[in-house]
This record gives structure tokens, C-alpha cells and sequence, in this order.
């Protein structure tokens, strides 16, 4: 194995050229290589439901998975799998939380998202006290690393939405995350 | 509709618009991550763009093998561009071994022989001549010039051209020619790039390595000076000649590989127009691409008289019916080769630490000429890809599993006429369904399927109980399918 990175880099760089080929053999209707696919996808799939589902992160996720798995034949191009599944995956678990506040406000000044994640043990805690349409944004953003334009189009919501949102979770993470 | 940088955080930078760095930016861009493309000239392409100064005519031959990785690449991605089989009918062989017949022969026995794998210590020669005997071993160091362009591949390693010899020898009619040449493919590339959100900085020389995860698919020159360490491998020196004449009415051949002894190589002509008839207008002059790979001590002038007297052997009254001409030659720029001891791995390596990769023709990935491009290509991108996912996914964030039950559930779900099942069954010592793990799953989790049948298994230990979940689904369709999983899920579930 070339160049750096933990074990568990190592594993997901192993598999990850996989995902496509289990993507198409899955849509041919085999039951094993949609097995498979579920192993490439749950941990990501997992991470994305529990940051804003959070408790019923994994009911998020298994209804996720089905949703992905019934509407495979239905995905033309296996190669954009990850947008795809992504979007089902945000919408699956802003269903379940079934919360779904939005709050309205001018765009805010440009605000850099710094807390330090690698020392977050209780991201949960401080992510609990925001609404799930706030959560949705901060993993959009920050997990998912995507525009705004992008996160607006995951969550079929307005541009200006997104950054009023992403402006008020990351004000409230950081006060909640000061006053943990 | 532009997006601003600031709205792209932490994208996937490309340094080098070639085939490389465009198939790195297109596997980055489907994968959904933010991708910019440095290119220091006005437009991307790279070397595949030649130099159009007449009628767009690409640098060199351009040759691509349909079992190979960027024909599948370009397939998987419905990438359009124009294959077509080489006219091979007129081929012609100039030897001095004996007629060309008995040399081709000769040739295709010796591809064939199962000596499957060839040392990577010796030199292609030194291998050969004690294989397929002095003779043989000659001719085939030479042909080995049409696809390492180097002036003498003998003494290359031999398993890096054995590898290759086969490939092209023992399957000929996997060999297509680009329409187009580079340029279309590098066109189509490009399209796909822009249509992927790939955003595409022209003329921006990069001296600095930007931040984030950087694929760097330039020449290895030029990454040399942007990562600031020594990045070498040996390439070939080749001189090119392009002709365009006025057609003869004695008809020319479609390609002439001439590998008389004054070379420790092959001099390939291929008229283009035999296989794409219409490229320089219908009824139009005749194009010939003549490729020669040459030494470092050979000059411009005495390559040019070399290819010429190919010229002179195989398509007499040539001369007189030239309308344009050019020669030039190229040095590394014709994809890496392998000198003996070394292979494809011993390369400079894609990953070069730092979230910094490279990809090119000349780097550490397997394939023939342009498919060590595409290969790095991908590989570089999946790896800068996994990067800038590392830099994203911090831990900390909740974290959810998929325990076996649930992804039995999910697979019930998406599978019509499954029947799902659960029961307990006290956790004793001897209790059959094990709990070991079964494969790289995880404990406590099976999935097989023999003859149509597909069972799975699942437990979950409770306190004093084992909580067991069945799958059971079937090929038939419909009610008789449905009742045939009932009743095997039920049955399993004891």
C-alpha cells in the first residue's frame, strides 16, 4: 500500500473503486452484489442519517437503504451513484425526524465553521439542540463538504435558505459547543 | 451559472489538463467532489493536442485497444468517440529475413508461445534469444518498436515488453484507431469535464501547490518542480513524420512497418487515410503518420532521412506527390519504459504524500502507453478523493450501525416476494447457529444463494437469548414465489 493513512483509510481505499461495479451487478437484480453494496455504503449512509437523525439515525438509514436498493434500476448513471444515494439519505432522515423548522432571516456575514473536530467527543450533544433543518445543513456543508448551491439543491429549498440556516446552526453549535 | 470559489470548499484541484489530468478531474467530478483543473496553456489537452499548424493533423499515430482501460473507461461513462479497426489489408512488412509472409508467421507463433511471464531482471534480448532463438528474438526486439517508441527495446526489460508484445500481437483486432486522433478524445473529455462542474482555469500556470488534495498530472519535469523532488523515469526519444500526398493511382499500403537490420527497431508508417478515407476531404490528398524511436545521439535530420527511405521502399513516386510535410521529434513524451530490474511499480509512485498525487504516462500504474495515463488517472482521483473524504469526515460526528437483523430487513424490503422470519432461541453452549463471524461481514451474519435460492441468517445475542432473523427469497415470481420463501423461512428459522 502506498502513501499514508490509518488502517481503517487503508480498508475504504480498498473498497471504494468497488462501489460502481456493485452499483451496476445490483441493478441487475443480484441479491448478493446488493449485499455487498450495502457494506460500501452503510458507513456513509450511517454517518449522514445519525448526524441528523440522530437517535433514529439507524431507522433513517434502514429506510434509506431500501429506498436506495428498490430504485436502483432506476439509476442511469451508476457512476453519480454517491449524489443520488446522498440525496435519499438527507431526505429519508429529515423525515424521520419529521422536524423540519425553517427560520427565515437576512443573509448573515461570511462565518467560517472552526470547531475542531477531531477533539469533538460530543458533537451529538451540541447537534441535539439544533433543528434537524439546521443539522441537515451542517452535514450537507461540513460531512458532506458540499456548495451551497449543491445543499440547496439536496434539500429542495432556496440558496438563501441554505446560508440563513447554515449561519444560525453554526451560531447555535458554537454556543451550545461553549456552554457544554 | 458560475459559482464563486468561497462556495466550493475544499475542492479536488488538477494540475495539468492532458488525458490525465482530465480523466482524474472527470472521476473526481462524478464522485460529486468540488474539482478544479489548472491548465497552463490556452486550452486542455496536453501533448494530445499536437500541433494542428495543418489541417489539425494530431502528433503521431493514435492507437487504443479495445480490452483495455480507456476504452472501458470511456464506455462505463458513455464518453462517445470514434474507434475504427485498422485498414491492415495493405500491410507490408519490409524485411531481410525472407519473404514477409514466412517473418508474420514466424511472428504470431512466437506472441503465442505460453512462456507466460517473462523475467523482469534480463533484457528483452537477452530473454528472447534463449526462448525463441537468435533469429526470431531479433525481429521481435525490433517490432517491439511500434508500441515502446524506443530506438532499441531489446534491451528494455523483458517481462515489460513481453507484456506488451502480447497484448498487441496476440489479439490485433483489439486494436482501433482513434478518430480524430488525440485531439477528439481530448475534446470529449473536456466536454464531459465542463458538463460534470469541473471548473477549467486556462492559461493558469500553477508554481505553487494549492491546498487541499492535489492531483498533479503534468509532464514528470514539471511536477518535479512543483513538488521540489527529483521525479525520473526513463522514456523513449521518437521522431515523427507526417506526409500529405496526392493519392497514386498504384495504390499505397495501409501501413509499413519496416524492421531491416540497420535498426535495432521499427520504423512504423500508417496511412491514415486507408482507415479513415474522408479525414483530409473526400478525394482528398492521402495522409501518412511514420513514427521512428531514435537514440539521443541521432539528430533531427538523420531520423527524417530514415523514415524517408521507408518512404522510398514502400510507397515508390512518393516524393513527387508530396503537399505537405513536417518532422519533428519528441522526447518523453511517448510513455514510460522499463529498463531491466525495474516494472511498472518501481515508477514514481501516484500517492507522494501530503494529499499530493500524480498521474501521467510515466508514472507508477499498469497499462500500454495512453492506458498508464487513464489508470493514474483514476487512481490518483479515487485517492484524492478518499483525502479530501479523511480531511471532511472528522470523527466525532454520531455514528449509526447497520447490525446484521436491519440489513436483512433492508434486503426483505428490496426484494419482491421475500419472506422475512424472527425468533428467540435460549443462548446455549450447544445451541447450532453460531455466532462466529462467517466472512468478512461480520459476527453473526450469513448470505448465501444456491440454485435461485437466496438464505440469509442473522443473529443478535440478547441476554439469554440468541434473537435469530431468516431470509428467504426465490426466483419465482409472483404468489408461487412468495409462498415458497414463507415456507422456507419458516423452516429455516427452527
Amino acid at each position: 500500500m502506498l502513501g499514508g493513512g490509518g488502517g481503517n483509510l487503508s480498508r475504504f481505499r480498498d473498497t471504494l473503486p468497488a462501489v460502481e461495479a456493485q452499483v451496476r451487478a445490483a441493478q441487475r437484480g443480484d441479491p448478493l452484489a446488493m449485499d455487498r453494496l450495502l457494506t460500501e455504503l452503510a458507513p456513509w449512509v450511517a454517518r449522514i442519517c445519525a448526524a441528523i437523525a440522530l437517535d433514529q439515525g439507524e431507522d433513517a438509514m434502514q429506510e434509506t437503504l431500501i429506498v436506495v436498493l428498490r430504485n436502483l434500476p432506476a439509476l442511469r448513471e451508476p457512476a453519480a451513484w454517491r449524489a443520488w444515494v446522498r440525496r435519499i439519505a438527507v431526505r429519508e432522515a429529515l423525515r424521520m425526524t419529521q422536524d423540519d423548522r425553517v427560520v427565515a432571516m437576512p443573509d448573515p456575514p461570511e462565518v467560517t465553521f472552526s470547531a475542531d473536530l477531531d477533539t469533538a467527543i460530543d458533537v451529538r450533544d451540541t447537534l441535539r439542540k439544533l433543528p434537524a433543518g439546521q443539522r441537515a445543513v451542517l452535514v450537507l456543508r461540513n460531512l458532506e463538504d458540499l456548495s451551497e448551491q449543491e445543499t440547496a439543491e439536496v434539500l429542495g429549498v432556496p440558496e438563501g435558505t441554505v446560508k440563513s440556516r447554515l449561519h444560525r446552526a453554526q451560531q447555535g453549535f458554537r454556543d451550545h459547543w461553549e456552554e457544554r | 451559472m458560475t459559482r464563486s470559489p468561497a462556495g466550493r470548499s475544499r475542492p479536488v484541484h488538477v494540475v495539468g489538463g492532458g488525458i490525465a489530468g482530465l480523466v482524474a478531474a472527470i472521476t473526481a467530478a462524478d464522485d460529486g467532489a468540488p474539482v478544479i483543473l489548472h491548465e497552463a496553456s490556452r486550452q486542455v489537452g496536453g501533448r494530445a493536442l499536437g500541433r494542428s499548424d495543418w489541417a489539425g493533423v494530431n502528433l503521431g499515430p493514435h492507437v487504443v485497444l479495445t480490452d483495455g482501460a480507456l476504452v472501458r473507461w470511456l464506455a462505463a461513462r458513455n464518453i462517445q468517440i470514434g474507434l475504427r479497426r485498422p485498414a491492415l489489408r495493405g500491410l507490408r512488412l519490409l524485411a531481410e529475413e525472407g519473404p514477409a509472409a514466412q517473418v508474420r508467421v514466424k511472428l504470431r507463433l512466437a506472441a503465442t508461445v505460453t512462456a507466460s511471464q517473462a523475467p523482469v531482471d534480463e533484457s528483452f534480448r537477452e530473454w528472447a534469444d534463449s526462448v525463441f532463438g537468435t533469429a526470431t528474438s531479433e525481429l521481435m526486439c525490433r517490432l517491439a518498436g511500434l508500441f515502446t517508441f524506443h530506438h532499441d527495446p531489446g534491451t528494455l526489460s523483458a517481462r515489460f515488453v513481453w507484456d506488451r508484445y502480447r497484448r498487441v500481437f496476440i489479439h490485433p483486432h483489439r486494436v482501433r484507431m482513434v478518430a480524430g486522433g488525440w485531439s477528439a478524445l481530448a475534446g470529449a473529455l473536456a466536454g464531459r469535464a465542463a458538463a460534470r462542474g469541473v471548473r477549467i482555469e486556462t492559461g493558469d500556470k500553477v508554481t505553487m501547490v494549492p491546498d487541499g488534495p492535489v492531483v498533479v498530472a503534468t509532464r514528470l519535469e514539471a511536477a518535479s518542480r512543483l513538488l521540489g523532488r527529483e521525479l525520473r523515469w526513463p522514456g523513449a526519444r521518437t521522431a515523427l513524420m507526417d506526409v500529405a500526398a496526392s493519392p497514386s493511382r498504384r495504390g499505397w499500403p495501409s501501413t509499413v512497418i519496416d524492421v531491416r537490420g540497420d535498426l535495432r527497431t521499427c520504423c512504423l508508417i500508417d496511412r491514415i487515410t486507408a482507415t479513415f478515407p474522408d479525414l483530409l476531404g473526400n478525394r482528398g490528398p492521402e495522409l501518412f503518420q511514420a513514427q521512428l524511436g531514435i537514440s539521443h545521439h541521432t539528430s533531427r535530420a538523420d531520423a527524417a532521412a530514415r523514415i524517408e527511405s521507408t518512404f522510398d521502399e514502400a510507397a515508390t513516386g512518393w516524393r513527387e506527390r508530396v503537399i505537405w510535410q513536417r518532422s519533428l521529434t519528441l522526447t518523453g513524451a511517448t510513455g514510460a519504459v522499463d529498463p531491466p530490474g525495474a516494472t511498472w511499480q518501481d515508477r514514481p509512485a501516484i500517492d507522494q504524500g501530503d494529499d499530493r498525487f500524480l498521474a501521467g504516462d510515466a508514472v507508477a500504474a499498469p497499462g500500454l502507453l495512453s492506458e498508464v495515463a487513464v489508470n493514474s488517472g483514476i487512481d490518483a482521483a479515487r485517492r484524492a478523493l478518499q483525502a479530501r473524504r479523511h480531511r471532511v469526515f472528522a470523527p466525532g460526528w454520531p455514528q449509526a450501525d447497520l447490525t446484521p437483523a436491519r440489513r436483512l430487513a433492508v434486503l426483505a424490503a428490496a426484494l419482491p416476494g421475500a419472506s422475512i422470519t424472527t425468533a428467540d432461541h435460549p443462548a446455549s453452549e450447544n445451541h447450532p447457529w453460531s455466532l462466529e463471524p462467517v466472512d468478512q461481514t461480520g459476527p453473526g451474519y450469513r448470505l448465501a444463494m444456491r440454485a435461485g435460492i437466496l438464505r440469509g441468517e442473522a443473529a443478535s445475542p440478547q441476554p439469554g437469548d440468541i434473537y435469530k432473523t431468516v431470509l428467504a427469497w426465490n426466483r419465482l415470481p409472483g404468489l408461487a414465489g412468495r409462498l415458497v420463501s414463507h415456507w422456507l423461512a419458516r423452516r429455516w428459522k427452527k
